[in-house]
């Protein structure tokens, strides 16, 4: 068994574990043992204490009870209390950062590649004492500093009460440990220091985030553990893209900029509190005020915004798993031009390659003879194409061992692979550059995207270029492996547009985004939207998925409904096992899929406006009821429902109905097909169909 | 798909890729019956973000200005 319990390589790092151990020394926030109003910053002291067993009629639980160290030592040589920096510094006037370190040192400072720049200050901010307290007072909201017992309380403009650290003084049950107080532990083996982040829950409180979650929506009573991973699936609580932020209904949220792994406990162990614990030994959250929309749009001043992808990758995407020649690719390109059916890639999956998926950034010779002359003739017929590739190399692929030779890959401790794929190390900058030559080159053949597959499996036992180890380096990867894609590409064509599957905080400055191998079922269909609707609020306008699944051949009736889910998507791309052809389906199939793709093209100017907007705003084109609705508290419950920008509710058919009820939010609307006047707070029945149900003229 | 009332949503006519979309020719589609209507819109010419505001005008409404000057001829027409 590995460090922190890992059985499988790339198994997610669960650092809550660590605050269950009886082994581990926990210190608790106690006190404020020194603070400086003005300069908002201080020494908090942490008690130390341990869990210990406790019965009652048989029954073993564990508890928070005094911890000593080893007495025969000299007095004060190992404090058992520790007195350790921490400060609060004002951002914006919706914004506030807490900072709070597990070692003496204090916070280590140094930029990431999470934040787009240091954070500003804002001086809109008073200071004033009030009693123990000390109250920092802004136009949005208000942060009380409470001395002793220790606690920091956020209030709404209002003087309303949004959440508080939970301390071991808000104990309230039987068991002191339960919810896990503001902490740290030392991790025993290893004397690694991770801290747990616990804040007060309120009745009715609902919760959103955390990356491109497939589960329940509202994330009140989950756990999820931010560990980037393959999960194969869209259906389970693994993520391909965690993001470590989430937003509060009662108006406010939350970013913990670290890129060690967390576990978010939000009510699921117990219902009073939202615990974060983190790898990291300093704790550097960002707290927001406001609605929703301004949450996110403070987030995404911190971490970065979408620039608007080129017009082009808003149109259909054709392809499969995989087309392999050049006359096959010429084939679809014409079939999908005599069949009237708009489009505008074509992607080109793991048999571009000699040998198929063993990706060496050359077209095969022998299928594609003149792959040059491919690319120019498909973009004079108004297609561009997108190629698969990743940043691993089997132990087959000639750049194996080349990458390995020229010190452009991790390595473990012992200097080897710790896996045997050779990894390029993209914190190495000539080993970056190497990889965007690779790029580069099929680029300039005139090659438009690239689907930037995996990137989820940064070893964790690597030790990194950057001077890190995978504990810091593997959630960081995916951000790395974006910038790099999106990189090479903007400077051979003008702009960064990758198609990427991993992401961490801050990858939504690298568009676009697909929803991974969900399941070909209803199952995976609404899975996906949930993870959509959930990357969205995280700051990641741009997303998209494989349309009908992936795995396995689509049923048709799934087909038909998932396409419709993804004609009103950011991004549309038909992916999977073939066939995803709509002609291999049936005639009627034919006329529903082109009716359907007609009708984006028809709304692209509305598409493309949206798209722009919400680079402006930091929103998500694929948007909850909520963040328009915030006022309606219906519109909170609804998860498989969404906006289209600011204007079009979708409400997709996720099993095989020929209609449903829609909730529609305040307001008026009129169904598109049907027309009418629907008074909003109501549910109405749809059809769930886009089309307008007649060929095009 | 049920629109917002108060929506101007632009549409293009119907091209075979985005590159063939004429750009120059616009319908904006209103939804709702009531005095005012809003919408974007953004020329790739361009990329710049333009708000459309129109008001209610008899039985059909008209843009409030003209923001693209000229530039896009505007069809307006009310959804059923």
């Amino acid at each position: 068994m590995g460090e922190f319990g890992i059985v499988f390589q790339n198994e997610p790092v669960d650092v809550g574990e660590e605050f269950s151990k009886q082994e581990n020394h926990f210190f608790l926030g106690d006190s404020i043992e020194e603070f400086d109003p003005e300069s908002a910053s201080g020494k908090i002291c942490w008690k130390s204490l341990a869990l210990k067993q406790r019965v009652s009629y048989h029954q073993i639980t564990t508890q928070f009870e005094d911890y000593k160290v080893w007495e025969d030592l000299p007095p004060g040589e190992y404090e058992d209390d520790r007195a350790l920096p921490f400060d609060l510094s004002f951002v914006t006037p919706r914004t506030v950062r807490l900072r709070l370190s597990a070692r003496p040192e204090g916070c280590r400072g140094e930029p990431t590649l999470m934040l787009v720049g240091e954070p500003p200050t804002d001086d809109s901010w008073t200071v004033g004492e009030e009693g123990t307290s000390i109250a920092y007072r802004g136009p949005c909201g208000t942060v009380i500093v409470e001395r002793d017992p220790l606690r920091f309380e956020f209030r709404d403009s209002t003087g309303g009460l949004l959440t508080s650290t939970h301390n071991l003084s808000d104990t309230s049950g039987v068991v002191n440990a339960k919810p896990t107080p503001l902490s740290f532990v030392r991790n025993t083996a290893t004397f690694h220091r991770h801290i747990a982040a616990s804040f007060g829950l309120s009745p009715g409180e609902k919760l959103f985030g955390c990356g491109e979650s497939f589960t329940r929506l509202d994330k009140r009573g989950q756990k999820l553990v931010l560990w980037t991973y393959d999960a194969y699936s869209a259906q389970t609580p693994n993520m391909y893209k965690p993001v470590p932020f989430f937003m509060s209904s009662r108006g406010y949220g939350i970013f913990v900029h670290t890129s060690t792994p967390l576990t978010f406990d939000l009510g699921r162990s117990h219902d009073g509190a939202a615990v974060v614990y983190l790898g990291d030994d300093q704790l550097d959250l960002f707290f927001f005020f406001g609605s929703p929309r301004e949450i996110l749009s403070e987030y995404t001043a911190l971490t970065g915004r979408a620039p608007l992808p080129p017009l082009w990758t808003f149109g259909l995407w054709m392809g499969r798993e995989t087309y392999s020649s050049e006359s096959e690719v010429r084939e679809v390109a014409g079939r999908l031009r005599r069949e009237r059916i708009p489009s505008d890639v074509i992607h080109l999956d793991t048999g571009w390659t000699e040998v198929p998926h063993r990706c060496d950034f050359e077209f095969s010779p022998s299928r594609f003879p003149d792959s040059e002359k491919m690319l120019a003739d498909l973009k004079e017929s108004g297609f561009r194409i997108s190629l698969w590739q990743l940043p691993y190399f089997n132990p087959k692929n000639r750049l194996h061992r080349e990458a390995i030779e020229k010190d452009f890959v991790v390595l473990n401790a012992s200097g080897e692979p710790p896996v045997d794929d050779a990894v390029i190390d993209l914190s190495k900058p000539e080993a970056e550059r190497w990889y965007r030559e690779k790029l580069a080159g099929l680029l300039e053949m005139g090659v438009g995207i690239f689907t930037a597959d995996f990137g989820e499996a940064a070893p964790l036992s690597g030790m990194y270029a950057s001077r890190k180890g995978g504990f810091h380096e593997h959630n960081l990867y995916p951000l790395r492996y974006n910038k790099a894609v999106a990189a090479a590409t903007e400077e051979v064509t003008g702009n960064g547009a990758t198609f990427a599957r991993s992401a961490w905080a801050g990858s939504q400055r690298y568009p676009l985004h697909w929803g991974g191998d969900a399941e070909n079922s209803d199952g995976g269909m609404v899975g996906t939207l949930r993870g959509g609707l959930s990357l969205g609020l995280c700051g990641f306008s741009f997303w998209s998925h494989f349309i009908g699944g992936f795995p396995f051949t689509t049923p048709e009736d799934l087909y038909r409904r998932w396409l419709a889910l993804g004609a009103l998507t950011s991004h549309s791309r038909c992916h999977g096992s073939p066939p995803t052809e709509p002609w291999e389906y049936d005639e009627a199939f034919v006329r529903d899929f082109r009716r359907t793709v007609e009708l984006r093209y028809r709304i692209m100017p509305y598409i493309y406006a949206q798209a722009a907007l919400a680079c402006r705003e930091g929103h998500p084109m694929l948007r909850t009821l909520f963040f328009e609705y915030p006022e309606d508290r219906t519109s909170w419950l609804i998860e498989d429902e969404y906006l289209f920008g600011t204007d079009i509710l979708v409400a997709p058919l996720m099993e095989e109905v020929s209609s449903r009820d829609v909730y529609l939010p305040p307001g008026h609307w009129t169904d598109y097909q049907a027309g009418g006047d629907l008074r909003g707070h109501t549910l109405a029945p749809s059809t769930g169909r886009p089309d307008t149900g007649r060929d095009a003229p | 798909m049920l629109l917002r009332d108060g929506a101007a949503i632009p549409h293009a006519r119907l091209a075979q890729s985005t590159e063939q979309i004429d750009w120059g020719e616009i319908e904006l589609k209103i939804f709702g019956a009531g005095d005012s209507a809003e919408g974007y819109f953004c020329h790739p010419e361009d990329d710049k973000l333009h708000v459309l505001r129109l008001a209610r005008r008899g039985d059909t409404y008209e843009l409030e200005e003209d923001p693209l000057a000229g530039k896009v001829n505007w069809r307006i027409s009310t959804a059923p």
